[in-house]
């Protein structure tokens, strides 16, 4: 989910990031294939200040392929943030790469 | 018109992964809401609910007495600290009224959240809790 919030650039400033992030691994849980409108709903009450909520939404579903074992959405706009797949810079890839995730 | 040259590079139209965030999806930032410092107080602004009313009486007693509260004052407490109110940075007319908006209202509220009191405790949420006893009645204004 860190990971598809990164690539699908789900955020911004970071402020509502981690509250996103909680909801959406519940939510994933719970429904391991959501609809837009699932995530849309699944996430109310966590408000983004910055970016809008399109690559949120964009990032839970690309997560949720991938903790499916599926290969991400595939459906993402030419050129958007979201074809991103390929890391373009190295130490970008390295520093997503080697992130921690204990807090 | 000046001719620009057509210079090409190899950022234009690729898309680039932004470099920051790995610590802000990992919950590692620091923001000045998760500063913890020794010894730290929390403050909590209680604020008007009416837009436009007179102040009268805002009463922090009950506020004092709750679980860990260190102080608690209303805009009259603490009046003659103030060296004045926020100022107009641009003053777009020279007849323009500038009414003064000190940090507490001490006679008269102008908006809703116009602050009237703070209430200070060793936690935030014994100062949020504690703000809920502030009690602020206000006469409405006719204008």
């Amino acid at each position: 989910m860190q990971k598809a919030f990164h690539t699908e650039h789900g955020l911004q400033c970071g402020y509502c990031t981690p509250g996103m992030i909680m909801a959406a691994i519940d939510l994933v849980e719970e429904n391991p294939d959501p609809t837009e409108e699932e995530v849309r709903a699944g996430l109310e009450g966590n408000l983004c200040r910055c970016t809008g909520y399109v690559n949120i939404v964009k990032a839970v579903r690309r997560a949720a392929a991938e903790l499916r074992g599926e290969a991400p959405p595939a459906d993402a706009e030419e050129g958007g943030v979201g074809v991103a797949d390929v890391v373009q810079d190295e130490e970008d890839a390295d520093r997503l790469r080697n992130m921690e995730v204990t807090p | 018109v000046t001719a620009t040259e057509a210079a090409p590079t190899a950022n234009v139209g690729v898309t680039r992964l932004r470099k920051e965030d790995a610590h802000l999806v990992t919950g590692r930032t620091r923001w000045t809401d998760n500063i913890q410092l020794p010894g730290m107080l929390h403050l909590v602004l209680v604020r008007s609910p009416m837009a436009h009313a007179r102040v009268s009486g805002v009463d922090v007693s009950a506020a004092l007495e709750q679980p860990g509260v260190v102080a608690a004052y209303t805009g009259a407490d603490l009046v003659d600290h103030w060296s004045g109110g926020l100022p107009c940075a641009w003053p777009v007319t020279e007849d323009m009224r500038t009414p003064v908006h000190l940090p507490l209202a001490t006679d008269e509220v102008r908006y809703v959240g116009d602050a009237v009191a703070v209430v200070v405790a060793q936690t935030r949420a014994q100062a949020v809790d504690a703000a809920e006893f502030v009690d602020g009645p206000t006469t409405r204004c006719r204008s």
